[in-house]
């Protein structure tokens, strides 16, 4: 009896000495889309995007062609401002957001519903299976792009290309 | 504080085992000394008289806690009684069972639990709290007058309620701080008992059992799964093992 029980100690200690602190990192993660730019055919990049209602301005100093932008958490929509060429191009994202615990954080993903943007003469959004697209002339009027329900936008494997 | 808290409940269980070889010393060796006796007397008397071995092993059985065919036993879990001073985590757990012909238990038991564990997500925090109850049937293997071993099998039942706040952040706004909090969550499992349990004497024993424990149903709400399930274990995991430390009563 006496050694059954020390045993069983035993590994009630052992158990509990695997368990460790982990590093404290308060910052969560937004929903995010992947967006890349083209003009002629051409892939181009910004030279700076900023976030209605957000505080700061991102310029791109990078070669980058593609961007991973958060969304934002609080709302079911984002709008963002790219600037190209002196060109102001306003790009409305809607969007279903879905909390979700990923392994010791809690994010939120974020579902397609429909993209919008002025001065663009078509719209992609693609991930492995599924592709959908919009074209028209267009001037200062917005162009929307609707697809389904299906496409997540946080997992990196959707695309939304916006064509000048 | 986990880990610290954790050393502590090994060092407890260390001492019980301690105090049960403590515990068991005299009496034992009372019982040992008395049956030796027992013995020597018996075989001395054997060569002369037969019905004398029968007379000095009356007297060893005598000394012996055997109890009744049927009894009445109460239990608490000492081990969780270990958290009620602590703001993290605070856990009762009790229960009964009828013992029939010293082999075959059927009972049942029931909990309650608060907690909030240390960081449970790297940026958030949660709280449960709920109630759990079930029943049991073990079979006793007993190994000598005061020790048994025993194994069963078990299904538990809860509901409880969790709250669950985080913070989300990017580089284009600040931190921003959400909320979830759900009510009325239940779950079922159904678990499998291995223990052991020590005679103190006639009325009192401490007992261990480890506890293997089938998630199998579970009413997974909207949003983020809790953190855990009261009397379960952690909320995603399929399976949890446990062990649990009990004083027992017999009535």
């Amino acid at each position: 009896m006496y050694k059954i029980i020390t045993g069983c100690a035993l590994i009630v200690l052992l158990f509990f000495t695997s368990c460790t602190e982990e590093d404290m990192d308060l910052r969560g993660t937004s929903p995010t889309i992947k967006l890349s730019f083209f003009k002629d055919a051409v892939s181009i990049k910004p030279d700076s995007v900023s976030a209605v209602g957000a505080d700061s301005i991102h310029i791109y100093t990078d070669t980058l062609r593609t961007y991973i932008l958060p969304l934002r958490s609080d709302q079911d929509s984002s709008e963002f401002t790219f600037y190209i060429d002196t060109l102001a191009s306003n790009v409305t994202i809607k969007y279903t957001r879905i909390p979700i615990y990923d392994i010791d954080i809690i994010k939120h993903n974020a579902v397609f519903k429909h993209a919008s943007a002025n001065h663009l003469d078509s719209m992609v959004v693609q991930n492995n299976d599924i592709l959908c697209s919009v074209a028209g002339p267009s001037d200062m009027e917005k162009l929307t792009l609707t697809c389904g329900d299906s496409l997540n936008l946080t997992t990196n494997e959707t695309t939304l290309r916006l064509y000048y | 504080m986990r880990p610290l808290y954790g050393y502590i409940i090994s060092i407890l269980l260390l001492l019980t085992s301690f105090m049960v070889k403590a515990q068991e010393t005299p009496e034992a060796q009372n019982a040992d000394s008395v049956a030796q006796a027992a013995r020597a007397d018996s075989i001395a008397i054997v060569n002369q008289k037969a019905d004398s071995l029968d007379q000095a092993n009356k007297i060893a059985d005598s000394v012996a806690i055997t109890g009744s065919k049927f009894s009445v036993n109460i239990f608490i879990d000492y081990g969780k009684l270990l958290t009620l001073p602590f703001d993290f985590e605070q856990k009762f757990e009790g229960g009964f069972y009828l013992i029939f012909n010293r082999k075959w238990t059927i009972g049942a038991e029931g909990g309650k639990m608060n907690l909030t564990p240390h960081r449970p997500y790297r940026n958030g925090d949660a709280e449960v709290s709920g109630i759990y109850y079930g029943g049991f049937l073990q079979y006793f293997l007993n190994i000598d007058l005061y020790s048994s071993l025993f194994a069963g099998i078990g299904y538990n039942a809860g509901s409880f309620d969790d709250y669950i706040t985080y913070t989300i952040g990017d580089d284009f706004f600040r931190e921003r701080t959400y909320e979830q909090r759900r009510s009325g969550l239940k779950a079922a499992w159904a678990t499998i008992r291995l223990g052991t349990e020590q005679k103190l004497n006639k009325t009192i024993a401490l007992g261990g059992v480890i506890e293997f424990r089938i998630k199998t149903s579970f009413d997974q709400p909207e949003g983020i799964e809790p953190y855990a399930i009261p009397g379960y274990g952690k909320a995603n995991d399929r399976t949890s093992p446990a062990l649990n430390l009990y004083l027992k009563l017999s009535l």
